[in-house]
């Protein structure tokens, strides 16, 4: 018996990156529902990797930590790696052209559906440019209920605030960019499964941490 | 026809006689062969002169010409200290060129002494000063009325070199060896000159020996054996000297040589005391196969232990392998797990909500549609059937799926705690495997292997040195000097020409001195033996007596009696050396009727051989006068000096 991830959970957590992430839209160009946007497929895609990739997020928390001296950041890494998240969260993502790619079409259908975003394309259908998700308000008492009542949706609320604040206010591309340094995600061949680096995270934490004690 | 002698010792050293004429000169031993003259002296005139000092004073002169063969006297009249025995000194020291009893006072009164002499026929002048006692003069010949310096002296040695090298070339002596021992250092050749010699020329004193004044050394047998001429006597003594000379050598070379060897035995004994415990300390070492054996059994047990260590390590990786195989189907089912939870929340989730419009073409869902769905479980969207997944099977699985994965984390503690004893035991056994090759390091590079290499050398090394002295077989050098062999042969031919001559001559001897004895006064007398030593045994009135225990006038008259006997049968036999001069002192005489018998007998003795002089001094003026001519007689009357 085996049970694998289903649509509805990614529609959870795609809801909960979006959430997180979206940015607040001028009240004349949405209906008064649109509680915020998120601009750009890739950017959910980026956002999402580092839900499914806790390795890659330790990574960039340290990288993080580096820059601003933040050790909540690094302790948040070595969280991460403790509980063994690499291990037991990972959802295996699969490399395209322009990086980390997931279908989310499904899911996004199942959020669209019962209302809680709405997606806006621009060019013609076959050539769609630029997809925005925005946010409606039933959406967001939904997943911050759904966090409030039940402790498994909580974690991805949580993490989803991790993720948007590392993004912050870089694109797709940038983001995408920043997740290529890694070799393994980068050496990976294209339409395979991008490779873990979980071992290499913890050398570099534990050497990190042993140069903090110093 | 006979043999030579050198032929005679040659053989019997069984060498060549050129060998053995080799070493009589290098030993400088002369066999008696040659013929020789018996030589004769007399003193023609004496002279000396100076000043006294002290009680007496005043210039003295004192002059005896016309002296030659006959008796001679310088007589006082019952009184002494009147300078006889000064006139008998000054003759003899200026005879031995060394002073024998002349008072040191008088000796430094004299400013000048004069002595003439005569042997055979030449005339000699013996004329020195006496400078503080120290004499500084000439001796000289007279060739044909011009006198020749033969030699020139100018201290006491002098003199005495120069006296002693004339007399002894002109009376065909020569220097007595003896060995002597001091009594600290070694044994040594001593010779004796002129000056001991000579001392068979002067009688006076107690009379201790029979001749001459010196007893050491066996002298007195010599002096008796050069003067009568034995023959071969001299080439005896000779060879006998360098024979005890290179005995002695021989003994020395020996001691050296048995002390030598007594050394290396000792050593020998050292070292094969050493060999025996180098060998002892090689056998408690062993052959080595012992280490060899448990080299081989620590190897075996290394190799098996090795492969173990690998076994279990190779073990140790698969349940590794294991673990993480395990761990991954655990993860996985807690994956599972959590999926079917979530799913569980978003299925109420996205069940309780009511669809709103078409995802894709966002047509708003009709109200009726929606409620349909719970009649007809029709999706009001897609219009397929709604399959309900209830709860119980949703907790059914999670049971499953927990289930599993207990037992899966059991499986994966189990392995654990198997990995973790397999890994203690892997550390132990790697502990001793690390012993094991230490312990076999340690055989093979030890030092056990290093002692004993070092006992073996050592065992070589003493075995070598023990190799260096074993074949020298001990005392190889022991080889006699060769000499000796010769030198023993002629001793032993010396000897046999020496005794072949000997007998009759000590006869002879024998007759001379008892029939002279009993002339000059020992009437008692009946038998004289003297042997080839000097020592004399005799028998007087019928009890056998010797020479020390006769009284001071008998021992007189034997002493004389034996020099003149001595003159007599050395002229005989024409070998004899004694110069044909005696000096008797005999101040102690106090028996008139002996005295005269004395003087009167020496002088028939003299007349009868008319080569012989006799100075003698007497207190007995009177007897002197009545016994010898006026002329022959220097007398210092009562209350008067003789010079």
């Amino acid at each position: 018996m085996t049970v694998g991830v289903s649509e509805r959970q990614n529609a959870i957590r795609l809801l909960a990156c979006i959430n997180a992430a979206c940015v607040p839209v001028a009240e004349a160009a949405y209906p008064d529902d649109v509680v915020g946007a998120l601009y750009a497929q890739s950017k959910l895609q980026a956002l999402d990797f580092w839900m499914r990739n806790p390795d890659y997020l330790a990574n960039e928390l340290i990288n993080e930590y580096e820059k601003s001296q933040d050790s909540a950041q690094l302790h948040l890494a070595e969280k991460i790696l403790n509980s063994r998240e690499p291990d037991l969260r990972r959802v295996p993502m699969v490399r395209y052209h322009f990086g980390a790619f997931e279908p989310i079409d499904n899911p996004l259908a199942i959020l669209r559906s019962v209302d809680f975003i709405r997606i806006e394309r621009t060019g013609s259908p076959g050539q769609i440019r630029k997809h925005s998700y925005l946010l409606k308000k039933r959406g967001r008492d939904a997943i911050e209920g759904l966090a409030h009542k039940s402790p498994e949706i909580r974690w991805y609320t949580n993490r989803a605030k991790v993720v948007a604040e590392l993004a912050g206010d870089a694109g797709g591309k940038a983001l995408k960019d920043r997740q290529y340094l890694q070799t393994e995600y980068a050496d990976t061949v294209l339409k395979s499964i991008i490779a873990p680096i979980t071992e290499r995270v913890r050398e570099r934490l534990d050497a990190t941490i042993m140069e903090n004690s110093k | 026809m006979t043999m030579g002698w050198s032929e005679k010792v040659a053989k019997r050293a069984r060498v060549t006689v050129e060998e053995m004429e080799g070493v009589l000169s290098k030993y400088s031993i002369s066999p008696d062969l040659s013929s020789k003259s018996v030589h004769n002296m007399y003193i023609s005139r004496l002279l000396f002169s100076g000043e006294k000092s002290g009680s007496i004073v005043g210039n003295f002169k004192f002059e005896w010409d016309g002296l030659g063969p006959g008796v001679w006297s310088v007589a006082s009249d019952g009184t002494n200290l009147v300078g006889k025995s000064t006139v008998l000194e000054i003759i003899l020291w200026c005879l031995r060129g060394e002073p024998k009893g002349l008072q040191d006072d008088v000796r430094r009164w004299l400013d000048h002494v004069e002595l003439d002499f005569v042997i055979d026929s030449d005339l000699y002048h013996l004329n020195f000063d006496v400078n503080e006692g120290v004499p500084i003069g000439a001796l000289s010949i007279h060739d044909k009325s011009v006198i020749k310096p033969i030699d020139n002296f100018s201290s006491d040695g002098g003199f005495s070199a120069v006296m002693s090298r004339f007399m002894m070339e002109k009376f065909d002596l020569s220097l007595i060896p003896t060995r002597f021992k001091p009594s600290s250092g070694k044994e040594k050749t001593v010779l004796h000159g002129w000056t001991a010699l000579s001392g068979a020329l002067y009688i006076g004193g107690d009379h201790a020996h029979l001749l001459g004044d010196v007893q050491m050394g066996g002298l007195p047998a010599r002096l008796l054996q050069l003067y009568v001429g034995l023959p071969w006597a001299h080439t005896l003594m000779q060879a006998k000297t360098i024979l005890k000379q290179l005995e002695y050598e021989e003994i020395q070379r020996v001691s050296k040589v048995t002390s030598r060897d007594a050394s290396l035995a000792e050593l020998k004994k050292n070292l094969e005391a050493d060999m025996k415990v180098a060998q002892k300390a090689l056998e408690k070492l062993g052959d080595g196969k012992g280490d060899l054996k448990k080299i081989k059994e620590l190897n075996d047990q290394l190799s098996s232990l090795s492969k173990e260590i690998i076994r279990d390590e190779r073990s140790s990786e698969q349940t590794d392998v294991s673990i993480l195989s395990m761990q991954a189907a655990s993860d996985e089912d807690e994956r599972q797990l959590r999926n079917l939870k979530e799913n569980a929340v978003a299925q109420e989730f996205f069940n309780g909500i009511a669809p709103s419009c078409c995802p894709r073409c966002e047509k708003a869902v009709a109200k009726e549609k929606v409620v349909n769905e719970v009649k007809t479980m029709e999706c009001s969207v897609c219009t397929e059937t709604i399959s309900l997944k209830d709860s119980e099977s949703v907790n059914e699985a999670q049971i499953v799926i927990s289930e599993r994965q207990a037992k899966t984390i059991d499986a994966i503690t189990d392995l654990k705690n198997q990995r973790a004893s397999a890994n203690k035991e892997l550390v132990q056994k790697k502990l001793k495997q690390t012993d094991l090759t230490k312990e076999i390091l340690a055989l093979n590079s030890s030092d056990a292997f290093e002692v004993r290499r070092k006992a073996e050398l050592d065992l070589a090394r003493v075995e070598g040195a023990l190799a260096r002295i074993l074949p020298k077989p001990l005392g190889e050098e022991k080889l006699i000097n060769p000499d000796l062999n010769i030198c023993k042969a002629i001793l032993k031919e010396a000897q046999a020409a020496y005794d072949e001559h000997r007998k009759d001559l000590m006869k002879s001897l024998d007759v001379e001195i008892l029939e002279i004895a009993k002339r000059i006064g020992i009437v008692s007398l009946e038998e004289v033996q003297i042997s080839s030593n000097a020592s004399m045994s005799l028998k007087k009135g019928g009890e056998s007596s010797s020479f020390s225990r006769l009284t001071l006038g008998e021992r007189l008259r034997l002493r004389i009696a034996t020099a003149v006997a001595l003159l007599r049968v050395g002229k005989h036999t024409g070998a004899g050396r004694h110069p044909g001069m005696i000096i008797i002192d005999s101040a102690e005489e106090a028996n008139e009727t002996d005295l005269a018998i004395l003087l009167s007998e020496l002088k028939k003795i003299n007349d009868e051989m008319d080569y012989l002089q006799i100075f003698f001094a007497s207190d007995n003026a009177q007897v002197v006068m009545s016994t010898l001519p006026k002329e022959n007689c220097k007398i210092a009357h009562p209350g008067s000096y003789l010079w």
